[in-house]
């Protein structure tokens, strides 16, 4: 299901789009979403991993701020989060593209980058990619990185300048 | 129905009608994270794909789509006779 998505996307940015399938997998959603794909930027060791670090998103924190977003959005329609002990299912192992991960991986910087080497846009590669997951203005991720007290705009301008 | 602001800006993430739509997103996703875990229950439990359909409210056949490959992953045994 994965080849139209990302053929053009370079083996590093294929290793963490892959990576993002499971996550998805994991956390038992129907759909691979941005979120997911942030979730699997976070943990692949590349320097945006650790841009994402040092404005306060490590894996972990991610981990939380969706946890809490989550809850923040249920509450809003007077629900209380359910236990993960009652939602545990064994998972849906084929996980479908979302709407969010499409746009992310649109709204990338690599057209930035087409007129450099490939291997420096091999580089940037999962940097690019995760411009496009937080220049999405509505939604999941910017939500939870709002919660989180983080400077999305900050954020996306340090990635620029890699 | 007023019309929208003209102006191109973005709606705040956290707005009053963000939070309204984001908890459709947060619904959805616990309805079908909580109908995985009920099916799979329910199915252990020892119950048919008829009557875990007529308990959601939709046909055999929507449920067996949806749910059938999964759980035979699992190592449900599927009961197939009283249908």
């Amino acid at each position: 299901m994965s080849e139209q998505l990302h053929d053009d996307l370079g083996v590093t940015l294929k290793t963490v789009i892959t990576a993002s399938i499971e996550e998805a997998i994991r956390r038992g959603a129907a759909k691979v979403e941005a979120e997911h794909l942030l979730l699997s930027i976070a943990a692949s060791g590349d320097a945006a991993a650790q841009a994402l670090a040092d404005a306060g998103l490590d894996y972990p924190a991610i981990e939380a701020a969706l946890q809490d977003e989550r809850a923040r959005a249920l509450r809003a329609a007077g629900i209380e989060p359910v236990s993960d002990e009652r939602l545990h299912a064994t998972r849906n192992s084929r996980p479908v593209w979302g709407a969010s991960i499409r746009d992310a991986l649109r709204r990338g910087d690599f057209k930035a980058h087409r007129n450099r080497g490939s291997a420096e846009r091999e580089r940037l590669a999962v940097a690019d990619a995760l411009i496009g997951v937080l220049r999405a203005d509505l939604g999941t991720v910017p939500r939870a990185i709002e919660y989180a007290g983080v400077d999305r705009a900050a954020l996306i301008a340090r990635l620029e300048r890699f | 129905m007023t019309p929208p602001p003209s102006n191109q800006q973005s709606p705040d993430p956290t707005g009053a009608e963000a939070d309204d739509l984001a908890a459709v997103v947060a619904l959805r996703e616990l309805a079908d994270r909580l109908e995985d875990a009920a099916v799979e229950r329910a199915m252990r439990a020892g119950w048919s794909w008829s009557q875990v359909a007529e308990a959601l409210g939709v046909t055999r056949q929507a449920v067996h789509k949806k749910h059938h490959r999964r759980l035979e992953t699992a190592g449900i045994e599927l009961r197939r006779r009283n249908v």
